[in-house]
């Protein structure tokens, strides 16, 4: 694993699904060592890119001991952690950013939680502004993780990181 | 009469049971608990009044808008108790049971309620009146972005408004910029920290039961505001 | 006993009254997939939006069609978990509030639980203990049954369940939603042999099933065709995904039998549904002189009499909950007792 930092930007090699899973652990770290009550994540990259990979290591960092799995399916996630609700949301079928009001995503900002959301492209200015932005890139058969902070939270978070 | 009033649509638990002018309440600041605090609730108020769910005329609910999930709960609630003890129902608009709040708390008579409904916006109404039986709604339940509400028409003489509910503690500021406002064509006071309470719910839905405007339980159903999409 | 059962925790309104003395009374089915179906997949907030409409009639019509009123119900059984939070909140909240308003018992059932049990709504029923395949849209489970309330899990899924695998690869094949029984029907007209799609996870030890695999060969078989993809190719993927679906599950069927040393292998969930599934564990129970059960189709899929039935059990052996509404997302099956 290899880092490269920038003042707001964050890049990192990623070798294999270990590898992606160990960068969510990191994240997720990150976040409860700056003792941040919440954050909205948003992860961008192709299909297979290693998006739900990354999302399993942060969740299962947070303290959640069973499975996490795509939330295609369901959309929407919801994990109990013993720090904060996380909620991983997967937003590849809305045809409309209103649909998602179908995900009751106005209450999920109603309380400190982290929100992990895939293909956040498709909710468009409907959803609240990230703190932090994570992109996964294809090279060749490894990935580069590019994550960018747009707010002060996330400016905290990639201090830590 | 003898009412029970319960809501649980926003940040805020609470129920109400009327008997006559006797009133006895219960209210809590309980994010994410309602599920498990709200018929424990009911059941100490029935006992601390001394009365028996098969004795009430009615059961009164927020019946939104507010948190959807918050909503439906109070709908469910609603619609079991009074399948269970055949009771007829009455829906109550959270945004009217805040002007009622401000019109018993501080005699306002022309009220703007506004909730906050999260992703910047804000489900919000105006009311006028003078009691329980005259307050009525100006133009119907919106939802907007705090900048584009539709503020009520100024009238000839500076008219004194008051404005409640969530809505307006996390965008007084932005309510308070609007030209209208600024310019002094409107005047605004804003009442701080108000969320939906059972009692001015019960004292509301006592002028409905008066008037015979009952539903049966399975019409105890949710008001969200927004329930179209485009 | 009568007990008043509620099921609303996926897509599916089920209501049932069963009667200890005298079994199921009435029972209401209502399913929201038409409503879904544009969506490609169960969306939450709808789900819960139309429970809230559909529960309170479909109890009433339950009521008249067992010529019973309200009051003559003596226990309410609920879904508490696992599923959507919202839509179990629905039945929940309308559940634990009608029975503490009749000042009868409420019992919180768990959804599995209630799958589990629903072949002893059957006339001829399986003997304890025994082994279960759960397969559905949301769950990918093999269990074994030593008693009611006693459970392990032997394997699942450690990504998507077997259905939602069915139901995305239909998706991808161009089929409607929910995808997965047209699938089988498209894969009757496909041919053995074109395409081999691997069997994930039987190489391993254990009983645990991944399924996002073989959805991702899917993807990628179909992205190699291109535009040359025709009618015949994608009933042949359509045959070669089922067949390895299939397989992977009989094989660890076949792993759990042999493990646990059980004669009794009882099927559930949506996909037990499946024509391949069922001829496939017919072949493999004969071999091993296995008994097999698959309750019938209304009761593989979701439904109020396997939650009645549950929560009947649950009811007459004295057990009383607090006017809670309880309601748990996710509920492990092996911490029931």
């Amino acid at each position: 694993m290899s880092k490269i930092n920038n003042y707001n930007k964050l890049s990192i090699r990623i070798d294999d699904g270990l590898a992606m899973e160990a960068c969510g652990k990191q994240v997720a770290e990150a976040i409860v060592s700056s003792k941040l009550p919440g954050a909205q994540i948003h992860l961008m990259g192709e299909l297979g890119a290693g998006k739900t990979t990354f999302a399993r290591g942060f969740i299962q960092a947070m303290g959640y001991d069973g499975h996490v799995k795509s939330p295609t399916y369901t959309l929407i996630e919801p994990y109990e952690t013993p720090y904060v609700m996380i909620y991983h949301l997967d937003l590849y079928r809305l045809s409309n950013p209103e649909e998602l009001e179908f995900l009751a995503y106005r209450d999920l900002c109603q309380e400190n939680s982290i929100c992990l959301i895939e293909w956040p492209e498709q909710g468009g200015k409907m959803l609240c502004t990230a703190d932090i932005t994570i992109n996964i890139v294809f090279i060749g058969d490894k990935r580069e993780v590019g994550m960018t902070s747009v707010s002060s939270v996330g400016d905290r978070l990639l201090q830590r990181l | 009469m003898r009412l029970l009033a319960l809501d649980t649509c926003t940040e805020a638990c609470s129920a109400t049971v009327i008997i006559d002018d006797e009133a006895h309440s219960q209210y809590q600041i309980a994010p994410r608990q309602h599920s498990v605090i709200i018929l424990p609730m009911i059941e100490s108020l029935l006992a601390e009044s001394g009365i028996s769910l098969k004795q009430l005329d009615a059961i009164a609910f927020g019946c939104g808008p507010g948190a959807f999930t918050g909503v439906r709960l109070g709908a469910s609630v609603t619609q079991g108790i009074a399948l269970g003890a055949d009771l007829p129902v009455i829906p109550i608009s959270t945004l009217a049971s805040l002007a009622h709040t401000a019109m018993r708390l501080q005699g306002a008579n022309q009220v703007l309620s506004a909730i906050d409904a999260r992703m910047g916006e804000v489900y919000y109404a105006s009311f006028q009146g003078s009691s329980a039986d005259d307050l009525s709604c100006i133009g119907e339940e919106k939802l907007s972005a705090p900048e584009s509400i539709d503020l009520p028409e100024p009238q000839a003489s500076i008219a004194q408004w008051t404005g409640i509910g969530s809505g307006w503690d996390t965008y007084h500021q932005q309510f308070l910029q609007r030209s209208e406002i600024v310019t002094g064509s409107l005047a605004f006071q804003w009442l701080e920290d108000k969320f939906p309470n059972a009692l001015d719910i019960a004292l509301l839905a006592k002028i409905q039961f008066a008037n015979g405007k009952m539903l049966t339980p399975e019409e105890a159903l949710p008001v969200y505001i927004r329930d179209k999409i485009v | 006993m009568r007990v008043l059962g509620l099921e609303t925790s996926c897509d599916e309104t089920g209501i049932a009254l069963y009667d200890t003395d005298n079994g199921l009374l009435a029972e209401r089915l209502y399913s929201q997939v038409s409503l879904h179906s544009e969506f490609g997949g169960v969306v939450p907030e709808l789900a819960s939006r139309d429970h809230i409409r559909k529960t309170l009639p479909l109890i009433r019509q339950t009521l008249n069609e067992a010529r019973l009123s309200i009051d003559q119900i003596d226990g309410v059984a609920y879904t508490a978990g696992p599923g959507l939070i919202g839509a179990l909140l629905v039945g929940a909240g309308i559940g634990r509030s009608l029975a503490w308003s009749l000042g009868i018992p409420a019992v919180a059932v768990h959804h599995m639980e209630g799958h589990l049990l629903a072949p002893m709504l059957e006339a001829v029923q399986p003997t304890f203990p025994f082994v279960a395949l759960l397969v559905s849209g949301g769950h990918t489970l093999l269990v074994y049954v030593e008693k009611v309330g006693h459970y392990q899990i032997l394997g699942e899924s450690v990504d998507d369940a077997v259905g939602e695998a069915f139901d995305k690869t239909a998706k991808l094949l161009g089929l409607p939603y929910p995808g997965g029984p047209e699938l089988s029907q498209l894969a009757k007209s496909g041919r053995q042999g074109i395409y081999r799609f691997p069997r994930p996870m039987v190489n391993r030890p254990g009983l645990d099933f991944s399924y996002s695999g073989l959805k991702t060969f899917a993807m990628n078989t179909v992205k190699k065709l291109g535009d040359s993809i025709d009618a015949q190719a994608r009933a042949d993927i359509a045959y070669a995904f089922q067949e390895a679906a299939v397989d992977s599950l009989v094989i660890k069927c076949k792993r759990a039998l042999k493990q646990t040393g059980l004669t009794s292998l009882v099927v559930a969930g949506g996909v037990s549904a499946n024509d391949c599934l069922r001829g496939e564990l017919k072949k493999l129970c004969d071999k091993m002189s296995v008994e097999l059960y698959f309750p019938k189709l209304e009761y593989c899929t979701d439904n109020g009499a396997m939650i009645a039935y549950a929560g009947s059990l649950r009811l007459m052996d004295g057990h009383i909950e607090e006017a809670v509404i309880e309601a748990k997302p996710r509920w492990p099956l092996d911490t029931l007792s």
